[in-house]
């Protein structure tokens, strides 16, 4: 072994992570290399001094002030550490959002297969009243747009009730 | 290097509240001091503010070496042990309990002095305060602090700490971290290779470098 080598595996040879054979080599090297026996002293020396340094202690306020600037910044911009309420209305929210687009979307494939095809003419069936209809209306001056509620179709063509929104622009 | 650190006493301290203000008042002695971290963890996600002060203890020691060993300024590196602590009470709820504790908390506060050294390399201010601080330091009248021992053997003995701390400040920020996580602070490779955030391979190879390296640069100064 060279000293090349044996600088090479000297952190494992520090570590003692070599293998028996290794080991003997490095041993070997070490102790006919005052280069690296130097080095591998120096190396132990130094750690040794470094960890028989006392240890760095914080300040006696350290506690005091970590509990003030968790309050500072958890609190006092009301931010929660942990999952509340809050947290659970959002998701909530958002779940709510991804089944009403899902919904809608069932529905348009749905209201698609029931229109009549060559293949299957007897597929076609007769549209439903929608529940809400946006239509243009000049009689309301700046606002174009009147919500017709749901409950008015539905009532008069007795469809089942349905989540369905259309937009019918009607010019008068 | 155990996770826990077990204090003398046993009184039990019953505070079953997550109140922030509750969270960091030490108690005079834990019913926590016989867990380890996971259980203490367990605790404080169960609401129990006094499992967070443990673990504030358990660790303020700790970290605050590591990070000053990393970065060199003592005031600093306990602001960003605070930093460590506000983010570890912030996202304590995120933690996968399937992991240590502490290598979770090191690998915080290892980005947090990294970021502060990239921080440092490119603010002008905070170069020239290292620079008028290290001057300080270099032009203070020697302090004896054991008036028993002889005055030359007491300077030889602070020249030599003054040697080795400079020694691994010379190292290069990635080889110093992993040379600190292993050689002060006792982590094993995998630990370290999870704190620094690289692979096995590249721990041992800076391990090698860095060991290397502070023996050449200290070994001069020892003959």
């Amino acid at each position: 072994m060279d000293c090349s080598q044996f600088r090479d595996s000297y952190s494992d040879y520090t570590d003692g992570l070599l293998d028996e054979a290794a080991e003997i080599e490095a041993c070997r090297h070490l102790a006919a290399c005052a280069s690296c026996r130097r080095l591998d002293m120096a190396l132990r020396r130094g750690v040794g001094t470094l960890r028989s340094l006392p240890a760095l202690r914080a300040h006696e306020d350290f506690e005091d002030r970590l509990q003030a600037r968790i309050l500072r910044e958890c609190v006092g911009r009301r931010e929660e550490p942990f999952p509340t309420l809050k947290h659970f209305v959002g998701v909530a929210g958002a779940m709510a959002v991804v089944v009403a687009a899902g919904v809608a979307g069932w529905e348009l494939s749905a209201r698609e297969s029931e229109q009549p095809t060559s293949e299957n003419p007897v597929r076609a069936v007769p549209r439903r009243a929608p529940q809400a209809r946006f239509t243009h209306d000049t009689t309301y001056g700046h606002n174009p747009f009147r919500v017709i509620p749901a409950s008015r179709d539905t009532a008069l063509s007795g469809a089942p009730a349905r989540v369905e929104i259309t937009v019918d622009w009607m010019v008068p | 290097m155990d996770d826990s650190q077990t204090r003398e006493g046993g009184t039990q301290v019953t505070l079953t509240t997550r109140d922030p203000k509750a969270a960091v008042k030490r108690p005079a002695q834990g019913p926590f001091a016989a867990l380890d971290d996971s259980r203490v963890v367990q605790a404080f996600l169960d609401g129990d503010a006094q499992a967070f002060t443990e673990l504030v203890v358990r660790y303020q020691t700790r970290l605050l070496n590591f990070i000053y060993r990393t970065i060199g300024d003592r005031e600093r590196a306990e602001d960003l042990v605070q930093e460590a602590f506000v983010r570890v009470y912030r996202h304590l709820h995120r933690f996968d309990q399937s992991r240590k504790f502490s290598t979770w908390i090191y690998t915080i506060a290892s980005n947090l002095a990294k970021n502060e050294l990239r921080n440092r390399s490119r603010n002008p201010l905070v170069l020239f305060q290292t620079i008028k601080k290290e001057w300080e330091a270099d032009h203070r009248p020697l302090q004896f602090e054991d008036t028993s021992s002889r005055p030359d053997d007491l300077y030889r003995k602070r020249h030599l700490k003054e040697l080795v701390e400079r020694s691994v400040a010379q190292l290069p920020e990635h080889h110093r971290v992993v040379f600190v996580l292993r050689e002060l602070e006792g982590k094993s490779y995998e630990e370290i290779a999870e704190i620094a955030g690289c692979n096995l391979g590249t721990v041992k190879s800076r391990l090698n470098r860095a060991r290397n390296n502070f023996a050449a640069i200290i070994a001069p100064l020892l003959d």
